[in-house]
């Protein structure tokens, strides 16, 4: 039978892995071998995809892939099993002495060590799994305040930073991933990160809870053959769950320093520290670079490996990449390495006929020969090292959570309900509480300044500028302050938390009618937050059709940056109904960005979308710090844009509303230079009701950011507005607002991730659907009124 | 022109010149992100 068929709740051995490519190499990598057991935790509340329980970690797999599998079911359970395996006992062996790898002890020899030269920048590789807190020991290592997403696929691109208190060392934070295949960009990226840019070590981050599917990547990396530390994360949560590994014994079977590490607590970060800048400084290498056995399935894999190794040794040698990693490399396929090895004709038909002679002896596939001889090999690290800690609290407790939040039946409602609720507290409640006091204490300065400048008798002209031109334009921005620190302040909870994975996993199904898998849930709704850096995370996404699509659909999300646009009509024209109409924007900009999907989909981007296969971590309590940083990184980019970007474009509203193409001061506006450039648009927005030269002037400025449409209109309407516009335009404004383009700094994102062609047309076509949309509002509103 | 204009003009000017001082420093990151934010900074190719 195939792993499709398996019910909820059973168990089954793998015996085969189908499939072809990339995705094939992904199951394996994740551990989806032949003879390992799976167990079905649940299915999404659409009935695809299914959530899977291997090496006691948690995965998503569609059923179409999962199909592609064949399994064996077991009659005890993988619950069982673990138990069985759970809190064992080990024989008592004689106890392993510290090895002192990484150390200036019993390993380190000074007869004939050769360090480098003292004034040598100190490189680092920081390589590790998704989901292992890779970015909080960075932050950790560096003091810098890098931000740490629970979800797959956050860290896209390196990060690099000195190590405190080693000012002669760097560390580069490299993207999560589960191996050095060649198939994702973040594969890529790492793997040409260490064979190119050459660090002067690794530092390999281990996530001790989920240790087997880890050291996988470990491996992999001591073919390598650069001095490398493995940190053995959340061991608190290791030892509080009743489990422990044998350090001293682990440092011996892989041959390299291993420190037990809490980077969220910062335990034993300095001891790690040390054994790196040891192990960098001294260069001391992996004793370990050779994990297939000789005894194992009468040695295939191992004379297959050798054999490779020494036909392409010279190669290797002239192309500067590790001989272990290059034949391993090989024998899985890796066209990239075979390539930059460029082996002769002879060479290449020899090392086909040395796999195929391993594949029929060891009757697998040279993918899952190689997957297997490593999991074999840890398997007996963990076996002897390893005592597995019983199911853990974190686990349990995420199972709990887990059977309402993606509960069959309750799975949508929920999400629903979250996010009605972060909408409400943050435009209703605590947003706009906020917001009033801010407001007073606004209209108190403006007040003071005012006064002042009347006693100082200030040019009437000067006193215009500064009160109604930047008091009015920066200060009605900056009275949003809290909304926005509010709303992002919920959107970061639930990325860290590790809910946001959960939605895009049973998100997965709808997404797919629109031609787009669950992973592109993310980057939509972190485009609720900002444009720019969901278009950035699109980056995760590993096709470049859906990539493209889910940033041509992002901008149709609705951005905190037009927020106050939102809340400056609604306070004028629809009081007291802010949550609704704020919703309600939201929800029509989805619903826009679902109807244009299904247009891109039947034409520009006709294909399906990729495989889904995804991790689903535990939940985790956000750290208050990670979240209090956000938060204040938030408020400041904000602070930063209004008295920056807004107040030059304030001032500069001001000048061409107030004089003439003479240089003269108007008293009517409608005589200034800003009236004459807008007027030109004013012909195409007149049928959608907003046909004031001061709309279209507040559209252009909203260009330059989004905030600055508010402290135009307050400018040039002189708080007039509410009787300057009927209720159907101000509905029409609020939906030209939600669709139209975005920000310049969103568009020069786009132009950068698609070019300038794509980032052109995607401005002329949000406004012509902007035009269109607002229009049936217009006309609705005008009907109704 | 009164010594008070004068006072506001020079205050207003270098507000301006802040402002300008401040947005090239953000657009010196290279990645046309206004910056600070961090999941822009989680994901910027450009740091």
């Amino acid at each position: 039978m195939t792993l499709k068929e398996l019910a909820v709740g059973k168990s089954a051995k793998v015996m085969k892995v189908g499939g072809e490519g990339a995705l094939r190499q992904h199951f394996l990598d994740m551990g989806v071998i032949p003879g390992a057991e799976v167990k079905v935790v649940k299915l999404a509340p659409m009935g695809d995809p299914m959530e899977l329980r291997i090496h006691e970690y948690e995965l998503t797999l569609r059923l179409e892939d999962a199909g592609r599998i064949e399994v064996e079911p077991l009659e005890e359970t993988a619950k069982e099993s673990e138990n069985r395996s759970a809190g064992k006992e080990k024989k008592p062996g004689t106890k392993k002495a510290h090895p002192g790898l990484g150390e200036a002890g019993r390993f380190h020899s000074r007869e004939d060590e050769n360090p480098l030269p003292e004034d040598t920048l100190l490189t680092y590789a920081l390589v590790g799994n998704q989901n292992c807190g890779k970015t909080t020991l960075f932050n950790q290592l560096t003091g810098a305040n890098q931000h740490v997403g629970n979800f797959p696929g956050v860290t896209v691109d390196r990060k690099d930073g000195p190590i405190r208190g080693y000012a002669r060392t760097m560390v580069t934070d490299l993207p999560g991933i589960y191996s050095m295949s060649p198939y994702t960009s973040e594969e890529i990226v790492s793997r040409n990160f260490v064979l190119i840019d050459k660090p002067k070590a690794i530092i390999n981050i281990v996530d001790a809870t989920n240790i087997e599917r880890n050291l996988y990547l470990t491996m992999q990396l001591l073919e390598l053959d650069i001095p490398m530390v493995l940190a053995l994360n959340m061991m608190d949560e290791m030892t509080g769950n009743n489990g422990a590994v044998d350090v001293n014994a682990m440092e011996e079977l892989l041959g390299i320093p291993v420190v037990p590490i809490s980077a969220a607590k910062n335990q034993g970060v300095d001891e790690l520290v040390k054994h790196a800048i040891h192990i960098a400084h001294y260069q001391e290498r992996p004793l370990r670079r050779d994990f297939c056995d000789g005894n194992d399935n009468n040695g295939a894999v191992h004379r297959c490996l050798h054999a490779v190794r020494h036909l392409i040794e010279d190669h290797a040698k002239r192309a500067q990449i590790p001989v272990n990693f290059a034949a391993s490399k090989l024998v899985e396929g890796d066209a990239l390495i075979l390539e930059r090895l460029d082996l002769d004709r002879n060479e290449k038909e020899m090392l086909e006929h040395i796999i195929l002679q391993m594949e029929t002896e060891r009757e697998l596939d040279r993918s899952a020969a190689m997957a297997d001889m490593r999991f074999a090999y840890i398997k007996k690290v963990c076996e002897t090292c390893v005592v597995k800690p019983h199911e853990s609290r974190e686990h349990v407790r995420s199972e709990k959570i887990d059977r309402i939040l993606t509960g069959k039946y309750t799975a949508i409602p929920a999400f629903i309900l979250v996010m009605a609720a972060v909408f409400f507290l943050t435009f209703n409640v605590i947003g706009a509480k906020l917001q009033e006091l801010l407001e007073l204490g606004i209209d108190a300065l403006t007040g003071l300044v005012d006064t002042w400048l009347t006693a100082a008798n200030v040019n009437p002209i000067l006193h215009e500028l500064v009160i109604n031109g930047i008091f009015a334009g920066v200060g009605g921005v900056l009275s949003f302050l809290p909304v926005i620190v509010t709303l992002f302040f919920f959107l970061s909870i639930l990325e860290d938390s590790g809910y946001i994975a959960r939605v895009a996993f049973f998100m997965d199904k709808f997404l797919r009618k629109i031609g787009l898998s669950g992973r592109s849930i993310v980057p939509m709704l972190i485009g609720f937050g900002c444009t720019v850096p969901a278009v950035m995370s699109t980056r995760t996404l590993p096709s470049e059709r859906d990539r493209k699509m889910t940033i041509l659909l992002t901008p149709f999300m609705s951005c905190t940056a037009k927020l106050p646009i939102y809340a400056f009509f609604v306070n004028v024209f629809f009081p007291g109904r802010g949550g609704l109409i704020m919703t309600g924007l939201y929800l029509l900009g989805i619903l826009v960005g679902i109807v244009i999907a299904f247009l891109y989909k039947a034409t520009l981007f006709r294909g399906e979308a990729v495989p889904f296969v995804m991790e689903l971590p535990n939940y985790r309590l956000p750290g208050p710090k990670n979240v209090g940083q956000l938060l204040w990184e938030k408020a400041k980019d904000f602070l930063q844009k209004a008295f920056s970007v807004i107040l030059i474009a304030t001032i500069l509203v001001w000048f061409l509303q107030s004089f003439d193409g003479y240089l003269n001061f108007v008293e009517n506006s409608a005589d200034s230079i800003m009236a004459k450039i807008s007027g030109i648009l004013v012909p195409v927005f007149a049928p959608i009701g907003l046909g004031d030269w001061r709309i279209c002037t507040s559209f252009l400025s909203g260009f330059m950011a989004k905030e600055s449409v508010v402290s135009t209109m307050e400018i040039l309407f002189e708080g007039q507005v509410g009787s300057a516009l009927s209720a159907a335009s101000a509905a029409s404004m609020l939906v030209f607002s939600l669709l139209y383009t975005p920000c310049v700094a969103a568009i020069a994102s786009v132009k950068r991730e698609l070019g300038t062609k794509w980032a052109i047309a995607l401005v002329i076509w949000q406004c012509v659907v902007a035009w269109f949309v607002s229009l049936i509002v217009y006309l609705i509103g005008t009907a109704l009124c | 022109m009164q010594f008070a204009d004068v006072c506001v003009l020079v205050i207003i000017a270098l507000a301006v010149l802040g402002a300008v001082v401040l947005w090239r420093r953000q657009k010196k990151k290279g990645c046309g992100c206004h910056g600070g934010c961090a999941s822009c900074d989680r994901n910027c190719r450009y740091r």
